[in-house]
């Protein structure tokens, strides 16, 4: 049984008097993502140009989108305590299955396909985890594979596409149609973040998410069926991917087996910067939207500076590290310096181990 | 024959973290050939004091010397090297390794040119320190496998096999059995009588009176007293501890009993539960007791649903009860006090609201099916009042609160739903002494509007104390039905450790 | 009077059986050889099974390095990407003409580089693992493509070939670097203080820093020694393709992380079983030259190497009777 000195600590001594006044641990976990994000616009205004064009910041919110929406629901699944390696495979088939069934049917189908799909995908991987109790990680993995796979099986013939023809449909209309302004790919991630955070704060099964990831044992002494919620999780997963895929495909009107290729990882990325940790019981869908946004302005701002893609990379993963370094610090207990430092923040996390 | 000569000497100790002071100018000394008691209070500053000693935390100022050198364990290698080993409450131990390796992790005899384990050597060695401390075990043992009891003799071999000088214990018998906390306590005596010293911390007033020769009482961080034990008894060092006169822990007035609640027959599962049959009547409480690993933890969990049941019935106010899951139990009004807080109990990451409401979710619901934050508050603030609990504000996160206060909380919990049975396990582990007996006057006011209690306890005097009649388990099985005059010490640890049967037809 | 509580001598461990940990794996990959021997023309040619031993070979050097990291009960994601770049290092210095020594010994220290920078992020800076691996994946893979400008390093370079298709003693030189490899990696895991100490960590991390191991060290060091590994895998890898790219090694990591898995390390950290990291790249090498020799399509193959992955950890999971509170990992 593991147990950390802070916890210890923290069990041995009262607990101070709250101070009314600032505290910088009670901002950051709330506030921090989308402080950085602040200032980020402000330097992308002074560095680049157009930045503030109209057409812009259109493509940037248009393009967030279907990060977003998906980072939206793993935000849920990490704070459960979970999380889902197989988003990307699952975007490659929905948008093969979606491409194929708007083929067939239209649209009608096409937004049938792709929730059902997504939904499907997230049912299977739901099951693997609760009735056969195949580790989240493995489980996902195996299924990212899967997913590709089949996918690929159902483009040998080439890839799946929305043909040229089809561009002023009112379904690749989803892609590119604007609303007083704003694109409506990124209306849509605001209401998924919208229903979410509902959800997530105000309503039991929420509540129970953030519980079973904070204690699964604690939870389950409490009535919680563990079974229902990973399920829950798993499946709003899929059903987000269903979602996104539609604001994804409408774009890029072409899918096979590759499309995507570490997309999961993207996303974990945006839910974690966003401040959700993978211990369970912490995260914030405030920080997982301002998370995503940062890394499309940073995206935006170094292709205007003629970055490379190579180097984008490079400085997206510094970016990563800065952020949870900030993080780190304060939860790191060896040493009685970095104790006191991580204490001055409240030790908001002493059940979690660095 | 104590040396009165010090061995450990702490002068002015203090230590200070941002916002509060855990440890305020704390001075005394341990001779060689002593087992010094630390007692006090939750949050008096106990476990700061080990930290230092074992070289965990740095003080802001003050000294220590050990043996007329100054002593300054920057790490706790320091410590050890020293000859000052610490065993902390949690073990600091690895399951997945052998006994052996666990001994002499960090230490281990090793080929100067070949760079490989000598095992041999680091097995001969355990056997050699177990030989000592009369344990049976083969050094080869994955650790995990063994008992907790066990594990903590593993614990003590290692501070042996470094030749410790000063062995200080933090609530070594916090997850023991009777037998087995007598049998380290002989132990105690036996390291004392070696010419080793021991500091000794410890909630269990019973066992200080046992082993010690001196004890220093700490509160709030400050040193209050060191005391000979001679010269004391259990009521003047509680009154040092709390600084205030505190009545008798447990205050049980016999209230008449109403009808039966709950009922088990013939309940089975696994090796862990062998017919073992009760019932419980509204406004009592019905005490569980027996060694370690008796069946207490499969009955209880089982009444709750959280096991599953492979023989026998169950009765909830006269109609059949058979819960397969916790959920469901609680539907039927039965609420359920795990005994590992920690683990099972808190959700560390919530505030004290949201642990609070756990069980209750449907009930603070508003408009729409979300939840309701006045509902949601009114039934905070309703526990908080009734069983004080003390927190700066609903938010509050819950792993701020001290033990006590956090056992309320869980307590609020499994009372929300409004149910007629009550199962506590060890509901004042880790508790100190003002919450502790805030939460047995909280029992008494249950049992009077009629709750039934069923309440498991490896701590004695509580046992006795609190119970109405007393069921004592030994290896799954009803060895002993204790009530009126029958209810003693000497009845319990019979019936649980050797053949003795009371009121069970064998 | 004492009241002694009974005590009894519990099963205990060998080290034999300990290093053995994984063999249950043997019983499936005896059935995929024995039904691959009946149903896939050419599978039993002395050619194709040394194809087999071969693939899982080059497998087999990161997959035991990534054994030691999981049993510390973290992961290292980063290592494609680290294929990639010291790949393209070994390559470029070679093909600027500094020589195949100083191109190895380059790649190898890049390889080091990269691990102590992860060991670093994660020890000092406090970032757990998973993404701190995670973000120098990105980093590195970054930094491999920015080297490399985009295109491939060819090379033709005998003494880098060798490392591919030399035959030291007759058998290929990966063959022999992986049984070199497996043999020092039971060793190292079992009988020195440094295995002890990295599952001890993985058991209790909290109790490794109180018994006054050096954690940090430690880590850093097996990160380290998966960056090593690493370049290895890369340096074999173009010693392969006889060409250093900023694209190879995607998705490396997962079947360095897969084989470990499968092998019945366990994901908690604690347990190694470093015959089952053998045995798992067999199994996943055979299933993968089977498929090919039945002309199954690469798509079905991804598909089966996800079902056998899944299915393998559902029926160690059902076996152990898990219940689903206690699946996570915490990492």
């Amino acid at each position: 049984m593991t147990n950390t000195d802070t916890a210890m600590l923290a069990a041995s001594i009262q607990p101070p008097p709250q101070k009314k006044g600032f505290s910088f641990g009670a901002f950051w976990d709330s506030w921090g993502i989308a402080s950085v994000l602040v200032v980020l616009v402000i330097v992308a205004v002074i560095l680049e140009p157009d930045f503030l064009s109209m057409g812009n910041i259109q493509s940037i919110l248009r393009e967030s989108a279907y990060l977003g929406i998906v980072a939206c629901a793993m935000t849920f699944a990490i704070m459960n305590g979970t999380f889902d390696l197989s988003v990307g495979g699952q975007l490659a088939l929905v948008s093969v299955v979606t491409l194929f069934a708007y083929g067939v049917g239209g649209t009608p189908l096409a937004l049938a396909a792709a929730i059902g799909t997504g939904i499907a995908c997230g049912l299977i991987n739901g099951a693997l985890v609760t009735a056969l109790r195949v580790p989240p990680f493995v489980a996902t993995l195996g299924m990212l594979f899967v997913f590709r796979g089949i996918a690929y099986v159902l483009t040998q013939n080439g890839p799946a596409v929305l043909p040229y023809s089809e561009v002023k449909s009112p379904f690749a209309q989803i892609g590119s149609l604007n609303v007083v302004g704003i694109p409506l790919t990124f209306i849509i991630m605001l209401l998924v973040f919208g229903v979410g955070y509902v959800v997530l704060r105000r309503t039991g099964t929420g509540r129970k998410v953030i519980a079973f990831g904070s204690s699964p044992l604690a939870a389950k002494f409490s009535g919680i069926s563990a079974a229902r919620i990973r399920l829950f999780v798993f499946v709003i997963l899929g059903l987000s991917v269903g979602i996104a895929t539609l604001t994804y495909i409408t774009r890029v009107w072409t899918a096979d087996g590759s499309a995507q290729d570490g997309f999961e990882l993207r996303v974990i990325t945006a839910a974690v910067l966003g401040g959700a940790s993978l211990q369970g019981g912490k995260g914030s869908l405030v920080g997982t939207f301002s998370a995503v946004l940062l890394v499309s302005v940073l995206n935006d701002l170094l292709v205007s500076m003629g970055v490379g893609a190579s180097y984008q990379r490079i400085i997206l993963g510094c970016v990563l590290i800065v952020a949870l370094a900030i993080d780190g610090l304060r939860t790191k207990f060896p040493g009685s310096s970095a104790l006191r430092k991580a204490l001055s923040f409240r030790n908001k996390r002493v059940a979690t181990a660095g | 024959m104590t040396d009165h000569a010090a061995l450990l000497e702490v002068t002015g100790l203090t230590v200070e973290f941002p916002g509060v002071k855990a440890l305020d100018s704390v001075g005394f000394d341990v001779r060689p050939g002593e087992v010094h008691a630390l007692v006090g209070e939750n949050g008096a500053g106990k476990s700061t004091l080990l930290k230092v000693l074992g070289g965990v935390y740095q003080p802001t100022a003050g000294s220590i010397t050990l043996a007329g050198s100054p002593y300054t364990p920057s790490k706790p290698h320091d410590a050890i090297a020293a000859g000052i080993a610490v065993i902390y409450q949690e073990f600091t131990l690895f399951p997945d390794l052998t006994v052996a390796e666990n001994v002499f992790a960090g230490r281990e005899p090793f080929g100067k040119f070949s760079r490989g384990i000598h095992y041999k050597q680091m097995r001969d060695e355990c056997n050699r320190v177990f030989k000592t401390l009369d344990f049976d075990v083969d050094p080869d043992t994955r650790l995990g496998d063994l008992s907790v009891s066990e594990q903590q003799l593993v614990e003590i071999a290692k501070a042996l096999s470094v030749d410790g000088r000063v062995i200080v214990m933090d609530e070594p018998t916090a997850a023991l059995s009777q037998s087995e906390v007598e049998r380290l306590l002989e132990i105690v005596k036996k390291l004392r009588d070696e010419g080793r010293s021991v500091i000794y911390v410890s909630h269990h007033l019973e066992e200080v009176f046992a082993v010690a020769d001196r004890a220093t009482v700490l509160r709030d961080g400050t040193h209050v007293a060191t005391l000979d034990i001679a010269d004391t008894d259990q009521d003047q060092l509680v009154k040092l501890m709390v600084g205030r006169d505190v009545k008798s822990v447990f205050d049980r007035d016999k209230s008449s009993f109403g009808e039966v609640v709950l009922t088990v027959d013939g309940l089975t599962s696994g090796r862990s539960l062998r017919g073992v049959s009760l019932d419980v009547r509204a406004g009592e409480v019905l005490g569980i007791g027996g060694v370690a690993g008796a069946g207490q933890t499969e009955l209880t969990q089982a009444i709750f649903g959280a096991l599953p049941i492979r023989g026998g019935t169950m009765t909830l106010d006269g109609t059949p009860f058979a819960p397969s899951t916790p959920a469901q139990a609680i539907a039927r009004g039965v609420g359920f006090l795990h005994d590992d807080r920690k683990t099972a109990g808190i959700f560390p990451h919530l505030s004290v609201a949201h642990n609070l409401t756990a069980t209750i979710l449907e009930k603070i619901r508003g408009w729409g099916g979300l939840l309701s934050t006045s509902k949601e508050q009114g039934a905070y603030n309703g526990y908080r009042d009734r069983l004080r609990i003390k927190a700066s504000s609903s938010s509050q996160l819950i792993s701020q609160l001290s033990g006590g206060n956090q056992q309320k909380v869980l307590l609020g919990r499994a009372l929300a739903p409004g149910g007629k049975l009550l199962v506590l396990n060890e509901p004042t582990r880790g508790v100190d002494i003002g919450a502790k007996a805030e939460i047995h006057q909280l029992v008494n006011e249950l049992t009077a509007s009629g709750v039934a209690v069923l309440m498991v306890s490896s701590d004695l005097p509580e046992l006795l104390g609190m119970s109405d009649r007393i069921v004592v388990l030994s290896q799954g099985a009803v060895v002993g039905r204790l009530s009126g005059e029958d209810r003693t010490e000497e009845n319990v640890i019979a019936c649980a450790t050797t053949d003795r049967r009371i009121g069970v037809t064998a | 009077m004492t009241v002694l509580a009974p005590t009894k001598k519990k099963s205990s461990i060998s080290f034999v059986q300990e290093a053995l940990r994984g063999l249950p794996l043997a019983i499936p990959l005896a059935l995929v050889v024995i039904g691959l021997a009946i149903g896939a023309p050419g599978f039993l040619t002395s050619t194709n099974l040394e194809n087999v031993l071969f693939a899982a070979s080059v497998l087999v050097i990161p997959g035991l390095a990534m054994t030691l990291c999981i049993t510390m009960g973290e992961f290292d994601l980063s290592i494609g990407s680290t294929v990639a770049l010291t790949g393209a290092v070994a390559c470029t210095a070679i093909a600027s003409g500094m020589g195949t020594g100083v191109g190895l010994v380059l790649a190898l220290l890049v390889g080091a580089i990269v691990g102590l920078l992860n060991g670093l992020i994660i020890t000092k800076l406090g970032v757990t693992p998973f993404i701190a691996t995670l973000a120098t994946l990105v980093i590195v893979r970054g930094v491999a493509q920015a080297f490399t400008n985009g295109r491939d390093v060819i090379v033709s370079d005998p003494v880098l070939k060798y490392f591919a298709s030399g035959r030291p003693l007759g058998i290929p030189f990966p063959i022999l670097l992986a049984i070199v490899a497996l043999v020092f990696m039971l060793w190292l895991t079992y009988r020195t203080r440094f295995g002890r100490w990295v599952a001890a960590i993985g058991s209790n991390r909290d109790a490794a820093r109180l018994s006054g191991l050096p954690v940090d060290r430690i880590r850093i060091l097996v990160y380290v020694i998966i960056g090593i590994a690493g370049a290895l895998w890369g340096i074999m890898i173009s010693a392969q393709l006889q060409k250093g790219s900023g694209q190879l090694g995607v998705g490396f990591e997962l079947d360095a992380i897969t084989i470990v898995v499968i092998g019945g390390t366990s994901l908690l950290g604690g347990r190694a079983s470093v015959v089952g990291t053998v045995l798992g790249a067999l199994l996943i090498e055979t299933i993968s030259n089977g498929l090919n020799l039945l002309n199954v399509p690469p798509a079905y193959q991804r598909i089966s190497i996800g079902i056998l992955l899944v299915g393998a950890l559902a029926i160690q999971a059902i076996r152990r009777k898990v219940p689903v509170e206690a699946l996570d990992d915490k990492h």
